[in-house]
């Protein structure tokens, strides 16, 4: 599973990066590089069952008193 | 401009009626039943109403500047850094919308079709599907959904005819049962999910043939969605009865079963996920790259595909998980970018031209 993944991202960036660079942009690379290393971290991540953070649970805690309001205010 | 395609008002009205229908064809029936009971269908009305509301205060603030997508509007009335801290809140957005919309759609094959077929095999294919028709571009993303639409929306009646003879009025009463608030708490996640959702399309309205339609074509689109939801719901409801619409994950699903037809909800879910999931990247890809001052977004679209697909295995932990989320805290979290933060700077600008006029 991990050489499979390891496989589609080489092709991933062996398809996009070159183009980049040949066109000299820079700027662009870079954020294609921070954006694949972050769907990497999440992807290696599963096949290897880490412990990431995970948006949704955040987002729950932050907003779960708002969302307690209005149900209190609606019922 | 980072996008060089223009599509015409229609093609982007009948856009927005494919991401309403998006995921909500599905979920919608059962989250708001489990509030507003049988007076689901006022809730729906009384959302899409709110969702006009929201399309209007948008699309009005895009048309005091012509050719300015959400991120450029955020830095020009914000300022710089509250404009890119606003700017980064949309894409985050756009980011997570997409890979819940993702989950979803592997959700419910697993559920249905692909029963042995691991969830990431299906949201791998998706997102990759959704990465090619981005970086086609706009124009391509609208005529896929021309080619589409109709077929569908012609599923979507026939099935509605078909099932008449199961259906039931009496299901609908009594009405307003316990008053008008059930209603309203079973309103406001339909408002969240997918009406407010529709703030994406703020990253379209710049590319359309003729700007100034956009505020019409939008609002029409949006009140076709929503009396296509309010179809879908009634429809549940009048063949399984409140009670049950609530408690089914996949009420429109049950809905057809006894007519044989569930592969035709399969396949409307199919094509609207997977065109909900190409507007959110492309929102995604489109608003990165105009916010980090990027010549173009195409070469984004790829990244952007793995991580929503990754994401999207690690945004719920179960389905109990997921049917709070969309009904409890997608409302609270999708107001502040989708209405509150437009219609402050649909004020702010407003002032500020009064102020300009009154001085000069």
């Amino acid at each position: 599973m991990i050489f499979l993944l390891s496989a589609i991202f080489i092709a991933i960036i062996a398809y996009e990066a070159p183009a980049l660079v040949r066109k000299k942009m820079w700027r662009e690379l870079a954020a294609f590089g921070v954006l694949m290393i972050i769907g990497m971290i999440y992807s290696y991540g599963q096949v290897l069952d880490l412990p990431l953070p995970n948006p949704t649970e955040g987002i729950m805690y932050i907003f779960k008193p708002v969302s307690r309001y209005l149900e209190k205010i609606l019922s | 401009m980072l996008e060089k395609g223009k599509i015409s008002p229609r093609q982007a009205m009948w856009l927005i009626i494919s991401f309403l229908l998006g995921s909500a064809i599905i979920l919608i029936p059962s989250a708001v039943a489990a509030e507003a009971r049988q007076d689901a269908w006022l809730a729906i009305m009384l959302a899409t109403a709110a969702g006009l509301f929201i399309i209007a205060v948008y699309t009005s603030l895009a048309l005091r500047f012509p050719g300015k997508n959400y991120i450029q509007l955020c830095e020009i009335i914000l300022g710089k850094y509250p404009g890119s801290l606003a700017g980064l809140a949309f894409i985050w957005l756009a980011l997570h919308l997409g890979s819940l919309v993702v989950r979803n759609f592997g959700d419910f094959l697993n559920a249905t079709i692909l029963q042995h077929t691991p969830m990431a095999a299906v949201n791998a294919i998706v997102s990759l599907l959704a990465v090619m028709t981005v970086k086609k571009g706009l124009e391509v993303m609208a005529r896929v959904n021309d080619l589409l639409l109709p077929l569908l929306l012609a599923f979507i009646l026939f099935l509605t005819v078909v099932v008449l003879s199961d259906a039931d009025v009496q299901k609908l009463l009594p009405v307003l049962e316990n008053g008008i608030r059930p209603v309203i708490r079973g309103a406001l996640p339909a408002i969240g999910f997918p009406f407010a959702e529709t703030a994406l399309f703020t990253m379209i309205i710049p590319c359309l043939h003729r700007p100034g339609e956009a505020r019409r074509s939008l609002l029409l689109g949006g009140l076709a969605g929503g009396a296509l939801l309010l179809v879908i719901v009634l429809q549940t409801l009048l063949v399984m009865g409140p009670a049950s619409s609530a408690k089914n994950w996949y009420p429109t699903l049950e809905a057809v079963f006894l007519e044989r037809a569930e592969v035709i909800i399969i396949i409307n879910w199919i094509f609207f996920g997977f065109m909900k999931i190409t507007v959110c990247l492309y929102a995604f890809a489109l608003g990165l790259a105009q916010w980090a001052g990027l010549k173009e977004y195409r070469p984004l679209a790829l990244p952007a595909g793995v991580i929503m697909a990754a994401l999207s295995m690690y945004v719920y932990d179960s389905y109990v998980e997921e049917a709070a989320f969309a009904a409890k805290i997608w409302f609270p979290y999708a107001m502040p970018v989708t209405l509150i933060i437009p219609l402050a700077m649909l004020i702010i600008a407003r002032a500020r031209e009064k102020d300009t006029r009154g001085g000069g």
